[in-house]
This record gives C-alpha cells, sequence and structure tokens, in this order.
C-alpha cells in the first residue's frame, strides 16, 4: 500500500530536475542517511561526510538527468558518487589516511585495537564499536569500502558492485581479504596461536 | 569437510546465513574437531558482531538539518537562474569549447600562410631582378641605389632610412636582410628609381654570372659599380660596336655575401 502512495526514485528525481522542490525534499530525505552513514564511516570525520553528503546531492541537482536507472538503482549511483567524492577528500586531506599508514607501520597501533581474550566478553560495549570503527578506518580504501558497503550497509555483492564500478567476483575477494585484515588487528595475538596451529594442523593433513 | 572447504564458508556460517543445513552440520561438526577452524569460526563471529554494533550504533546516523536547509537554498538558486536539465550548460560548454579550437587551427594556419607567403616573394624578387628584363633596378628598404646621371657623377637616390654618400664613381647599394618584397613603400620607390633611370643610365637586365643559385641573396649582398672592357659585352650576348671596342663600359655586378658574384648588368 505505502509503495504505492510513494514515488519512486527515478520519479522524484525526474520531478526535482524539473524543479519541483518538493521531490527534492523527499528524495533527500529518502537517501540522505545512506550516502551521510557511507562517508562517515568511509572517513571517520563528521564534517567531511556533511560536506560530502551536501556536494552528493548538489551534483544530483545539477548532473542528475545523467542518472540511467539501466544502470542501476539511484541510491547505488549517490553512493557512486559519494565514493569519488569521499576518495578525492581523503586524497586531499593525508591526515585521515594517515591512519591507516601509521597503523601498518607503528605495532603500539595494534595494541589500541587489541582485546585478547575477546572484544565483546571483557570490554564494553561502545569500546568494542569504536575499536572496529578504527580498525575499519585503518583499512586501505578499496578494502574499506567493500566493508562499508557489504557489511555495515548491508549491500549484496551486486549493488556493492554497482557501486565500485568493478566486478563482483572483485567485490567477493576484496571483502574476504578485508574481514581476514580485521580479524588481524582485531585479534593478532590469536593469530600467531592460530598460525602455529595452521602449522600443525598442515602436518595434521599431511 | 577439510580445512580448506571450512574456510571457504566460515564467513556464512559466522553471519548465520543461509546455507544447505547438511553443510552447516557438517561444518560446525568439523570446527569441533579441528582447533584452528574452531578459531577461525571465533573470529569472525566476534568481528561480524563487532561490525553489527557498529553498523546498529550508525544505523540512525544522519546529517544534521543544516546541510539539507543550504542544499534546499541551493536549489532555488540553481532552479532560478538556469533549467535544472543543464542542457544549456552543456550547450554553452560544447559552443565554447568548439569556438577555441576553431580559433586555434585558424591562428595555426594564418601563422603557416604567413610564413610560407614572407619568404617566396622575396625569392621572388631577388629573382626578378635578376631574369626579368623589364625589372632594371634593385630596390630596398633600408638600401641605396646609385644611379649614374653624367659619365663621372652618379647621382644617389636613397630609400628612407639609408645614409646619403656621394663617394663617386664607385658606388655600393647594400641589400639589406630586412627588405620585405611586398612593402608598399619598396613598390614606390622601385617606381621613382625606374623613372629616373630612364632619365638617366640605360642599363640591361642582370645576367647570371657563373652557377651559384640567386637563392642566396636572400641574405644579403652588395652591388658594385665596375668598369669593365667593352668586349665584355661580347660575352654576355650583346652586341660591340667596333669603333668604340678600346673604350671600357660600366657595369653592376651583384655580389653576394660570400664575395662571389652573383650578377652583372651593363649601364650606358
Amino acid at each position: 500500500m505505502k509503495t504505492h502512495c510513494e514515488p519512486s526514485d527515478s520519479e522524484l528525481l525526474q520531478s526535482m530536475l524539473a524543479g519541483d522542490e518538493k521531490a527534492l525534499t523527499a528524495l533527500y530525505r529518502r537517501r540522505q542517511g545512506s550516502v551521510y552513514r557511507f562517508a562517515l564511516q568511509m572517513c571517520g570525520s563528521q564534517a567531511i561526510a556533511e560536506d560530502v553528503t551536501q556536494e552528493v546531492f548538489m551534483v544530483l541537482m545539477s548532473d542528475g538527468h545523467t542518472f540511467d536507472p539501466a544502470r542501476g538503482s539511484l541510491n547505488s549511483f549517490l553512493l557512486g558518487v559519494a565514493r569519488n567524492h569521499v576518495l578525492r577528500r581523503l586524497k586531499r586531506e593525508r591526515f585521515y589516511v594517515s591512519i591507516a599508514e601509521d597503523s601498518d607501520n607503528d605495532p603500539t597501533a595494534k595494541e589500541r585495537y587489541v582485546t585478547t581474550d575477546g572484544p565483546l566478553d571483557d570490554l564494553s560495549r561502545t569500546e568494542t564499536v569504536e575499536s572496529v570503527r578504527k580498525a575499519v578506518l585503518s583499512l586501505p580504501e578499496r578494502y574499506r569500502e567493500v566493508v562499508v558497503l557489504c557489511d555495515l550497509q548491508e549491500m549484496n555483492y551486486v549493488e556493492a558492485a554497482e557501486v565500485l564500478g568493478c566486478a563482483i567476483g572483485t567485490v567477493r575477494s576484496r571483502l574476504h581479504r578485508a574481514r581476514a585484515m580485521l580479524i588481524e588487528k582485531l585479534h593478532p595475538a590469536r593469530e600467531e596461536k592460530v598460525t602455529s596451529a595452521t602449522v600443525k594442523s598442515a602436518r595434521c593433513l599431511a | 569437510m577439510n580445512c580448506h572447504s571450512f574456510e571457504s564458508i566460515v564467513s556464512e556460517l559466522a553471519r548465520e546465513q543461509t546455507m544447505e543445513a547438511s553443510v552447516r552440520e557438517d561444518a560446525l561438526l568439523h570446527s569441533g574437531e579441528c582447533e584452528t577452524c574452531a578459531l577461525k569460526l571465533e573470529d569472525e563471529r566476534l568481528l561480524a558482531a563487532g561490525i553489527r554494533a557498529l553498523a546498529a550504533e550508525m544505523e540512525f546516523a544522519e546529517a544534521p538539518a543544516r546541510v539539507g536547509e543550504q542544499l534546499l537554498a541551493a536549489f532555488r538558486i540553481h532552479r532560478d537562474m538556469a533549467p535544472l536539465g543543464h542542457t544549456t550548460y552543456r550547450w554553452r560548454y560544447w559552443m565554447g569549447a568548439a569556438a577555441a579550437v576553431l580559433l586555434l587551427v585558424v591562428g595555426l594556419v594564418a601563422i603557416r600562410v604567413r610564413l610560407s607567403s614572407g619568404q617566396e616573394p622575396r625569392q621572388r624578387q631577388i629573382a626578378k631582378q635578376i631574369e626579368k628584363p623589364e625589372s632594371s633596378t634593385m630596390a630596398t628598404n633600408n638600401g641605396s641605389l646609385w644611379v649614374s646621371t653624367a659619365p663621372d657623377q652618379p647621382r644617389q637616390l636613397t630609400v628612407p632610412g639609408s645614409r646619403r654618400r656621394a663617394n663617386g664613381y664607385l658606388a655600393v647599394a647594400r641589400l639589406s636582410k630586412s627588405a620585405r618584397p611586398g612593402d608598399s613603400s619598396t613598390a614606390s620607390h622601385a617606381d621613382a628609381l625606374a623613372g629616373d633611370f630612364r632619365g638617366g643610365e640605360i642599363a640591361t637586365e642582370f645576367f647570371p654570372v657563373g652557377y651559384g643559385s640567386t637563392l642566396n641573396l636572400l641574405d644579403g649582398g652588395q652591388l658594385v659599380r665596375v668598369e669593365l672592357p667593352r668586349l665584355a659585352l661580347a660575352r654576355f650576348g650583346l652586341p660591340i660596336n667596333v669603333n668604340r671596342a678600346n673604350e671600357k663600359v660600366k657595369a653592376d655586378v651583384l655580389v653576394g655575401v660570400d664575395g662571389l658574384a652573383r650578377a652583372i648588368r651593363f649601364v650606358q
């Protein structure tokens, strides 16, 4: 019933391009959350996320006619634009990129994310969320974006591939690698155990 | 199930995604037997829980209201200024680009034409001076041509920019590098000189001397007045008055910058 009453994204976009202010308001209310969250999860800065959200909808106002529904949903289109803006901002403001670089080189950075007996058991929920957030932000951009899209935004591989403009297999492999890196960042002590155990099991399997 | 198979489904297992019941049972059984796979499953579950918690915390995160207000204000301005379809801007953009390209091409063509036309007439002028019979004078922008009005007193016709010299019988006119054949001042001076020439001396056309190219004269040259035995006329196929064979005849020798004579004309 609700879907019959509410116009689709494409219809709202057409109305907006025709100058309908209400269509813009409706479209903005419907889609700004995912754009803002994506930008925030990608860069970890509210200021940048706000800027990116605004820029994405400005692009929609000026170049909205370039959107092709046959190539994907409007949400994917908006997130694709947001991704480009975020990557540009990250490139410009090296401060946010340096988190990942530092954490890879600095051994104490890993310890900040470390919880030897499991984050959910020993740390409070807030601390856990914070450590996961930092771990995600410390990932290289290509891995971070698949985690944000597939795990945090709960998109399927097809939608994520539309946003990133790559093959589904690429999304799958990057996500697998990203999760392994996250585990490594969150549980480095356990990783060592796993490594030794892997040797044992390898012998066993051999 | 072995470790390799377990690893391929551990993410789905930890996130409790849809899979075949038998596969799920096998995987859980394997994790109970293999310590490594059990640790891997635990890690994946902890990561999934952490990510779920992070996603849940940010689930309702939204841009502040001021972003929407600013956007709305921008939308109103944009709507008032131009159609939102943006076709006008795009059209203007392409028209501007096309105009820029056109200007560039026209400029390049003009430069090329000017360069080529600046060289050819110059060559033609020199060649004309040497080869065409009706052309018997040499005029330059800043050089001078010497014409004798009396046997022993040559008259100097000065072209603007040249300095006046009256040193008698042997006079030199300098062919300037900067001489521009198409120059109107040059042409008018040439006409004037031709009139004086008719009233003063009579000269033959220039005869090429040797095998040197007249194009070398583009770099400049000198016109040298000399006296030669009258028999020299015969070498260029001109008639000789045998009664005056012992006399001398005046001639202008065109000498290139390399010091070699390029052409000669006889003056009476």
